[in-house]
């Protein structure tokens, strides 16, 4: 049985492929992997959970994130953290490299299993820093007690009520800088993340370019031990999974045809030579074509025809 | 697609078609002088009535070829600036040196004198008449009618020259022999094709002038 | 197992080959002096049609493709022979023959040029069996000719950076040689003709010199000294004299085997593209094979790990 039995193109990546393009993907873009605060370019440079090393072709190690806010600072605090995924390995349908936790397992047909640890540090300041911002702190809420000295906010909230507390404010009304709380020492804990996805082809927008989408089905984070109702692991699970798949794996959409490596391009880059206009579709699903793309066998498929007029 | 280069003329003188006169000789006539005695003989050549060069024949009982064609015109352009021509001429007892003018418009005439025991015997000036035994040729390329007049007897010869047909096996080198004596012309009457040439023997001593009819 | 493995059928290589056909152009022109004439060409092959066959064999096979000239020009020169009135011998009555001297008709170096576009009167037939050939573009030290460079910027394949490229290597080249129609002594007679009619002038006397030239025919086997079969004696001019099939075959082997490579594939590959805010990511290709079945072709290759 020939590749191209059902269709005029056909490629398949072995998931060491993809393993492998992830390794190329993380060392050239850590960016898309490391988030952490700006002092982690200065005063934090070394204390990043795991070391990031310089990408070949230049460009950012991280990803700039505002800090972590202290909550209910009479003056806005923040705190310098960074969170680090690593570790990424994917093993396509059937599953036979990566074993699941029990709430994910086994992968269903043209899915995939998705390792990853993701590591998270934070800035934690030492005692006397501490205290000497809790002097600054009281003497904040002291000179806003003080009749005839200027107020640090606004004594009314939203018009209509709403019964919230806003953000503080300095005199002239505009929200007031975040000062950093100060600290040379990082706390980092890594948890180990297992999820499923599956593979989806299709246009972005009004778009013709057909693209390959990546889609988490689920996740599950494994070194957290909750009893219920305590909901941390969701809660952890809930925001990862938000990061993966809003802030990651969006950006890792791939043209259709970078797959066949583009080994059509000057075919269809030169249609007109021939008075034709040649391009590349993916073929269509049916009883021939089931899935496409398709994942078995360790493999990632796709089938294209050709489109001649 | 076809490009044409023209590196070639056309020889002028077939663009014209005066009178020839053997007296006078021109482009598309030529004297022939039949050397009857051996010895040297000296050649002298006018140009429109100028001596324009001179050579030397040495006519040989035997041993020299029988016949030398010569163009005046070359020869006259040839010439040194005392008028002398480099070359030899040899020819055998009986042999034939003829006349003939290659380009120009120039009228060329020939003094031939024999040199023998010191002295100089003039054997032919074509300005006046060709001895017995010398001939005339003249090639006519415009085809129409013509008159060939000897003028020492006023003898006429009409002759009719016309174009070759096509189609037709045509050959410029057949030329007409027509005998020029004191009865007149043998043949009476001469038909040519375009391009040919009449050759007229002088039988006796003759001049004689081919003009097309008209004039 | 390889990491990667890209399968591409025969219509989809037919219709690769449909592209790199429609591209090929041999551009020959050169000319010599034979002795008694000048013959020059100038002209361009193109290539038309053909079908593109997959084979269990490991090959691929190229029949009948058209190989067609859009312009063919031969320029002959030749030199005009003397023409002369008047000449001939007269015997004399009394015995002898005289000689008489004619008259050139042409004054100056008679010459005469035509040109003509064989381009209608000869095709050639091209078939070639061929085999993948795998080549690693680098553009530091790979040396292309300008011919290829230009065909690479009109066919938009990229000689700036690293690339696998798939040939498709003529093993064997089968190429119709020169084979002028018969008709092609017709038109040069008439081109001949026609050159020596404009030669001369109007009037009484252009008839008179054409038929004293003669038969332009028999003038042209008398100046070229060819036997009876123009045909013949052009397409030998064209096959050994000028060489010109042998530079075709060369041509073709070149431009299949070395040129113009049916598929491109950028190593490393731009796997993700450039956004605003993050670099495009490079991926190696390494162990780039290709091999052929009836039914298609299939590229096999690993991606790169990281060092």
């Amino acid at each position: 049985m020939a590749f191209t039995d059902r269709s005029d193109l056909f490629a398949a990546v072995h998931e060491n492929g993809i393993n492998a393009t992830i390794g190329q993907l993380m060392l050239q873009r850590p960016s898309m992997f490391n988030y952490a605060t700006i002092l982690f370019t200065q005063a934090l440079s070394s204390q990043f959970c795991l070391p990031i090393a310089p990408p070949p072709g230049g460009g950012p190690l991280f990803t700039v994130e505002p800090q972590l806010p202290v909550l209910g600072a009479p003056r806005p605090l923040g705190l310098d953290w960074c969170l680090q995924l690593s570790n990424v390995s994917v093993d396509l349908y059937p599953g036979n490299t990566l074993t699941l936790p029990p709430e994910l397992d086994p992968i269903g047909s043209q899915q995939f299993a998705l390792h990853l640890r993701a590591c998270f540090g934070l800035a934690c300041p030492n005692d006397q820093v501490v205290e000497n911002l809790t002097a600054e702190m009281e003497a904040a809420v002291a000179a806003s007690m003080l009749p005839g000295r200027p107020t640090t906010g606004p004594a009314t909230g939203p018009a209509g009520g709403g019964g919230v507390q806003p953000a503080p404010e300095d005199r002239s009304g505009r929200a007031a800088a975040v000062q950093p709380v100060p600290s040379t020492n990082v706390l980092c804990t890594c948890l180990e993340l297992f999820g499923v996805g599956h593979f989806q082809g299709g246009t972005i927008g009004s778009d013709p370019q057909q693209w390959l989408k990546v889609r988490l089905d689920g996740l599950e984070v494994v070194d957290l031990v909750t009893v219920p109702p305590s909901n941390l692991e969701d809660i952890v699970e809930c925001y990862l999974r938000l990061v993966l798949r809003l802030g990651v794996l969006p950006r890792l959409i791939v043209p259709m045809q970078n797959l066949v490596l583009d080994i059509t391009r000057m075919l269809r880059d030169n249609g007109t030579a021939i008075g034709q206009h040649v391009t590349l579709v993916p073929a269509a699903v049916s009883a021939d074509v089931p899935a496409n793309p398709a994942v078995d066998h360790d493999q990632l498929k796709v089938f294209f025809n050709l489109k001649v007029d | 697609m076809n490009e044409l280069r023209d590196d070639v003329a056309i020889n002028r003188a077939l663009l014209t078609n005066p009178a020839l006169d053997s007296g006078a000789i021109a482009v598309r006539g030529t004297v022939f002088h039949v050397f009857r005695e051996a010895g040297d003989h000296d050649v002298t050549i006018l140009r429109d009535g100028r001596v324009t060069g001179r050579f030397t024949v040495a006519v040989q009982p035997e041993g020299a070829v029988p016949q030398v064609n010569v163009d005046l015109a070359g020869l006259a352009a040839d010439a040194d600036r005392s008028g002398n021509v480099t070359g030899h001429y040899a020819i055998r007892e009986g042999g034939v040196m003829g006349f003939a003018v290659g380009l120009g418009v120039g009228r060329y005439a020939v003094v031939i004198g024999h040199t023998a025991g010191g002295g100089s015997r003039t054997v032919l000036d074509s300005r006046g008449q060709l001895p017995a035994g010398d001939l005339f040729a003249v090639t006519l390329i415009t085809a129409g009618t013509y008159r060939a007049t000897n003028l020492a007897s006023q003898a006429l010869l009409p002759i009719t020259v016309s174009m070759p047909g096509r189609g037709e096996p045509y050959s410029p080198a057949r030329p007409t022999l027509v005998r020029a004596g004191d009865h007149g012309f043998d043949p009476a009457a001469a038909h040519i094709l375009a391009g040919q040439s009449i050759v007229l023997l002088a039988e006796t001593p003759a001049r004689f002038l081919v003009a097309p009819s008209g004039l | 197992m390889a990491d990667l493995t890209i399968a591409v059928s025969e219509a989809v290589c037919a219709k690769t080959l449909e592209v790199v056909v429609a591209n090929f152009g041999l551009d020959v022109a050169d000319g010599a002096n034979f002795g008694g004439f000048i013959a020059g060409y100038d002209g361009r092959l193109v290539l038309k049609g053909g079908t593109l066959d997959l084979r269990d064999d490991g090959t691929v096979r190229l029949r009948e493709l058209d190989a067609r000239w859009d312009k063919l020009d031969f320029t002959l020169g030749v030199t005009m022979p003397e023409v002369c009135f008047g000449g001939g011998f007269v015997d004399l009555p009394l015995g002898g023959t005289v000689h008489l001297p004619g008259i050139d008709v042409f004054s100056g170096d008679p010459s005469v040029s035509v040109t003509v576009d064989l381009a209608p009167l000869v095709k050639h037939e091209l078939s070639l069996v061929a085999s993948p050939l795998i080549q690693h573009f680098d553009p530091a030290t790979t040396a292309i000719g300008k011919h290829c460079q230009q065909l690479h910027t009109a066919l938009d394949i990229d000689d700036t950076k690293q690339q696998w490229r798939v040939f498709c290597d003529p093993q064997t080249i089968d190429l119709d040689p020169f084979d002028f129609a018969d008709t092609v002594g017709d038109l040069f007679e008439q081109a001949l003709t026609d050159a020596v009619d404009a030669l001369l002038p109007r009037g009484p006397l252009h008839d008179l010199i054409l038929a004293a030239i003669g038969s332009v025919a028999d003038l042209l086997r008398t100046l070229l000294d060819i036997p009876d079969d123009i045909s013949e004696w052009l397409s030998d001019l064209f096959n050994v004299s000028f060489g010109v099939f042998n530079l075709i075959l060369q041509f073709v082997a070149d431009f299949f085997g070395k040129c113009v490579s049916f598929f491109q594939l950028d190593d490393p590959f731009p796997m993700f593209p450039k956004t605003s805010d993050l670099a495009e990511v490079m991926v190696p290709i390494q162990h780039l094979t290709a091999t052929v079945s009836d039914v298609e072709l299939v590229v096999t290759a690993d991606i790169g790990a990281v060092s």
